[in-house]
């Protein structure tokens, strides 16, 4: 998947030269990863209703996220937003004990949505070729969070299946610069389409999404995302 | 190789196009331009109108006869719709004002094939008779200024009194008050629409109508919401584009029944949450925020 999108803005730049590099204002970041929100430990003997109906599945996580680079000095340092989606789906019981699995299908599905601070330690790479930046992000979110069976929003007691849920988060991540590879394409990119850098990275998110340990679904999470960034 | 395919392919389409424009310089059509019209009982008093649209092609000059519809009942009219019956026609006069124009045909009860077997239209024998309708005309050949004898394209009116074949219950499955029952009807029997009929069986009450269904494909699935959770009994009902209603499918019985999603479960289990607001420390957070991002983007 990189590799066509590498070899695409490739295309894009090919025939542009210069040797100028163009101002670098913004990140952009995609990525994915095994997703699984802590709402089981709000449970007693470790037996919620996430693993009762979905078992060990993991939701997968897509994201997008854009920063603005306004300081460039020791590193970069950007301000960013970025948002996705997870899903999961298993099929509902017949008996409140969760014993019968009945066809009809429950599913819980969340769109995370984050305000970061970004700082990225990109000296090495920009001034000794060392291609690896690390950074580290932190920041506030917001996880809108739904459940539906059968298609539709589930309700319970009156209550339908849908909520916000608000947190704040930590990043700790590596990337690895892509220029490295072929200088010249790098430098076309940058003069053809505008792209200073390109990045394939890994992070850990530590995500503590329970509205600030007040009651209610847990949507904390500890997890590895895995993408494509490129700076701009 | 895609792209030769399609030059070939459109060639091949205006080269046929072209072909008929030549050939066939009257075009006949029923309600909405359809080439088949199925009509029932409560037509035989009515006189339809046919859309016709003559076009003068390149190789003729005018009309020089009325065009004459016919209609045949026992098989499809052949060159100059020989053995029909003429139910309309088009003068020569009007032909010549090119454009799409309407003709009434006779009264479809006096049209031909309907006292063969005891059946008269709008009788309550069932019966399935189709008519062939055709339209000859001449035009003027600008070669040798002859008039030349066509014939348009033979439009189908079939008059259906039979039912439909009874529509099958395939499966069914119900949870949470609602019922989801996959079922077929019979193709080419021109099933419109499919009524369904239930009763509870804990409660004895009479079977009544539970929904109407507008059939798209011969299998299908009929859902129905607002049930109990009960053991419910469904029959259907297949009724064709003229309202002739086929008999009650075999009825099947549905175990409607309560199920426990992750939602359910979690609620049960004591969880907390749900439609709330995400607190009032996020806000003020995000508020802050956005702040110091507009400070910072002041020059």
């Amino acid at each position: 998947m990189s590799g066509l999108l590498w070899f695409a803005l490739s295309l894009a730049a090919l025939g542009q030269s210069a040797e100028t590099a163009s101002s670098q204002d913004f990140a952009l970041e995609l990525r994915l990863g095994p997703y699984r929100p802590e709402i089981d430990k709000s449970f007693a003997a470790g037996q919620g209703p996430y693993a009762q109906v979905f078992g060990k599945k993991w939701m997968l996580l897509g994201e997008l996220e854009l920063d603005w680079q306004f300081f460039h000095g020791f590193g970069s340092l950007g301000v960013g937003v970025a948002s996705g989606y997870a899903e999961v789906f298993g099929k509902a019981f017949l008996d409140v004990a969760g014993g019968e699995r009945s066809a009809q299908t429950t599913a819980l599905k969340i769109i995370p949505i984050k305000l970061l601070l970004v700082w990225r330690m990109d000296i090495f790479a920009n001034r000794y070729d060392i291609p690896f930046v690390p950074y580290a992000k932190l920041g506030l979110m917001l996880n809108h969070w739904w459940s539906t069976k059968g298609g539709k929003t589930s309700e319970a007691g009156g209550e339908k299946a849908s909520g916000w849920r608000s947190g704040w988060l930590g990043v700790l991540g590596l990337a690895l610069q892509l220029d490295a590879f072929d200088r010249q394409l790098a430098k076309n990119l940058d003069t053809g389409i505008g792209i200073n850098h390109s990045y394939v990275f890994a992070e850990y998110a530590f995500e503590q999404v329970q509205n600030f340990s007040k009651k209610g679904m847990n949507l904390s999470s500890g997890h590895w995302m895995f993408g494509l960034a490129f700076e701009f | 190789m895609r792209t030769s395919s399609f030059r070939y392919g459109l060639f091949l389409g205006v080269w046929l196009l072209s072909a008929v424009a030549a050939a066939q310089s009257v075009t006949l059509s029923l309600d909405g331009g359809s080439k088949e019209k199925v009509v029932g009982r409560s037509d035989c008093s009515k006189a339809f109108l046919l859309g016709w649209e003559f076009t003068i092609s390149s190789s003729y000059s005018e009309a020089c006869e009325d065009l004459q519809i016919f209609v045949s009942s026992s098989k499809e009219a052949g060159s100059g719709c020989e053995g029909g019956k003429e139910i309309g026609r088009v003068s020569t006069q009007d032909l010549m004002n090119v454009g799409s124009r309407f003709v009434e045909l006779t009264n479809f009860g006096s049209w031909p094939g309907f006292n063969k077997d005891d059946t008269i239209c709008g009788g309550s024998a069932e019966t399935v008779v189709t008519h062939h309708v055709c339209g000859v005309y001449s035009v003027r050949n600008i070669n040798n200024s002859e008039c030349e004898k066509k014939t348009a394209t033979t439009l189908s009116v079939i008059y259906k009194t039979t039912k439909p074949k009874t529509p099958t219950l395939e499966s069914a499955e119900g949870y949470d008050g609602e019922a989801m029952l996959r079922y077929s009807v019979s193709s080419g029997d021109y099933v419109s629409k499919v009524v369904l009929y239930g009763k509870r069986k804990s409660v004895p009450t009479p079977e009544e109508e539970m929904g109407t269904k507008a059939v798209s494909s011969s299998i299908d699935t009929f859902r129905i919401s607002g049930l109990e959770n009960d053991i419910y009994t469904f029959r259907l009902k297949a009724i064709d584009e003229v309202g002739n209603e086929s008999e009650l499918s075999d009825s099947m019985e549905v175990d409607i029944r309560r199920t426990y999603g992750f939602w359910d479960l979690y609620k049960e289990q004591g969880g907390g949450g749900g439609c709330h607001s995400a607190g009032g420390g996020l806000l003020a957070g995000l508020g802050l925020a956005f702040l110091g991002f507009y400070m910072l983007r002041r020059p």
